[in-house]
């Protein structure tokens, strides 16, 4: 990565000190009288950023990705969701329904896709040894970390920008137009809960040694809503009573957590989903009714402080 | 350096993309939500006869207006618009020998919905085409899996609310869950018909949901995101040309 990180400047040769010398090479290529200098903190952040999109071009998983948004209209145009009661209502619902009942997988892909992209990264350049390399190198460890963690949450964003827009022209072709302002803001809240979790499963991985996705995703699909639930039980005696979804949605708008069931219930209902409190909340006809600027402001507020930390963890790290 | 500025263009466009997906968001369009109704509830079938008046007559347990009076007008505004307020009597003291009038009734002869029965103080009945005034039925809501508060207001001595065929209890609210798409319809009886065919009742019904997502210029958002999404698989496809240490 070297000559990747340096500028080179051939200086030019005040003395002709070694010209008796029987060496045949140039100025530059002996690296005589060449001052190299280090580029700075933004080049050095494009070249790092460059080369982990490429890794991730080269690798499997922008197909796989392709795949997962494929599957969408698969799965509804093949009658797979045909005989499902939850997909008939949103069949006869409106357009909102509709795209609502594609986003079922919604909870499961925000866990998953954020922590598989983001949490591998840092833990397998120390696993395969390049962070022994590039480490040493004089370049900006945060520089480093951002760039890292940009070219990671592109993929994330790549993946629900192209998701929605799918989903957005099934239902304009199966149900007519759909309102943009329900999509908008669906597809706000995804991005900044996507960027929330997605740097808290990269700041987990700074700490760990190997790399693994099933901490941020176990924390994401089954801790914190696990602990909500208990919360809610302990507090009421049915969950799902004046104080049990008063606790329900300001965890929902605290915590990223849910962001699948949430973005999910602001197209439209029903709100089915594939997550724990997703499939209760859906049998006990629950809304999720939340405020979305609050969701938008502490995604943000989670992702900053959780970058922060990573960032903190990572350039005190010891190689 | 020209692959650099290629990547800068890239994403520069993904980002202006992004920008004007959410700008275009901002349309006009409105979001059908949650929907609040409250209002004076129409009790029961409102129906009425109208007749020509050759000798005075006393009834009880009708309305009896002069047609097209003040009093009419406003008793109609009231039952069928749900505006202003009901006339506290009616025209029934009145001289009404040789006007039209309208006598408005609660039920009808129970033959037939067209026919109204009408008795006298004097013990006398008849029988006359009527006409339904105003359904007593409310509006028949769709509701799709989400649950439903109702409350009503009346006079449990006289009337029997139900709601979905299940008794309302006067002022009580009532959450009732809705499984799947269904109507709910809300009803007022009275055990007493002829003590009128009104009642002031108030009542309150949030968490409906009506079909979401009408509206225009998902489209365009749908078509901007997919663009975007493109725009950032064109440029992670043109970077794995990229630099040759990069392995």
């Amino acid at each position: 990565m070297m000559s990747g990180l340096f500028k080179k400047k051939v200086a030019v040769a005040e003395t002709n000190e070694y010209s008796d010398s029987e060496c045949t090479m140039t100025e530059e290529e002996a690296h005589r009288n060449v001052r190299y200098e280090l580029p700075s903190v933004g080049a050095q952040f494009t070249a790092v950023y460059r080369s982990q999109l490429k890794l991730f071009a080269k690798g499997k998983i922008i197909w796989m990705m392709l795949i997962v948004v494929a599957a969408i209209p698969l799965i509804v145009y093949s009658g797979m969701l045909d005989s499902m009661s939850m997909w008939q209502t949103s069949k006869s619902g409106g357009p909102g329904d509709y795209m609502s009942g594609m986003m079922g997988l919604m909870p499961i892909l925000m866990s998953i896709l954020p922590s598989v992209l983001l949490s591998r990264m840092i833990p397998e350049e120390f696993k395969t040894g390049t962070a022994f390399m590039d480490m040493a190198l004089p370049q900006k460890r945060s520089a480093f970390y951002l760039a890292k963690f940009l070219a990671g949450f592109t993929m994330v964003f790549f993946v629900i920008a192209l998701g929605y827009g799918v989903m957005g022209l099934m239902v304009v072709m199966e149900k007519g137009d759909i309102d943009a302002m329900v999509i908008g803001k669906s597809f706000a809240v995804a991005v900044t809960s996507a960027f929330a979790i997605s740097a808290i499963s990269f700041c987990i991985s700074t700490f760990l040694k190997r790399a693994t996705v099933l901490v941020p995703i176990a924390l994401f699909y089954f801790i914190i809503p696990g602990l909500t639930f208990a919360m809610m039980l302990s507090i009421t005696s049915t969950p799902f009573d004046e104080k049990g979804l008063g606790l329900l949605m300001g965890m929902a708008e605290a915590f990223p957590a849910f962001s699948g069931e949430v973005c999910s219930s602001l197209i439209g209902g029903p709100s089915f989903s594939f997550s724990i409190l997703g499939l209760i909340t859906f049998s006990a006809g629950v809304d999720w009714t939340v405020d979305v600027m609050i969701c938008i402001l502490t995604s943000l507020i989670w992702g900053i402080a959780a970058l922060g930390i990573g960032l903190m963890r990572f350039v005190r790290r010891e190689i | 350096m020209r692959m650099q500025r290629l990547i800068a263009i890239v994403l520069a466009a993904s980002f202006l993309m992004t920008g004007l997906s959410l700008v275009a968001s901002d349309s006009e369009a409105t979001y059908v939500g949650h929907d609040e109704h409250e209002g004076a509830l129409r009790v029961f079938n409102i129906y009425y006869a109208e007749l020509e008046v050759e000798q005075q007559f006393d009834v009880s347990g009708y309305r009896v207006f002069i047609k097209d009076s003040d009093n009419e007008k406003q008793f109609v505004d009231y039952v069928v618009n749900m505006k202003g307020t009901m006339p506290s009597g009616d025209d029934s003291s009145s001289d009404l020998i040789g006007k039209t009038v309208h006598i408005y009734t609660g039920r009808s002869s129970g033959n037939n919905d067209n026919e109204l029965d009408i008795f006298f103080q004097n013990g006398n009945r008849i029988v006359v085409e009527g006409k339904l005034l105003c359904s007593s039925q409310l509006p028949v809501y769709v509701c799709n899996n989400h649950h439903i508060s109702v409350r009503a207001v009346y006079d449990e001595e006289k009337y029997r609310a139900t709601f979905n065929w299940d008794t309302l209890e006067s002022g009580k609210q009532y959450d009732i869950q809705a499984y799947d798409k269904q109507s709910f319809v809300m009803n007022m009886k009275s055990g007493y018909w002829y003590d009128g065919v009104y009642a002031d009742v108030d009542y309150e019904i949030s968490g409906f949901w009506t079909p979401s997502g009408h509206g225009e210029g998902g489209m365009v958002v749908s078509a901007l995101l997919i663009g975007v999404s493109v725009l950032i698989l064109v440029g992670v496809m043109v970077l794995s040309r990229g630099p040759k240490w990069a392995r």
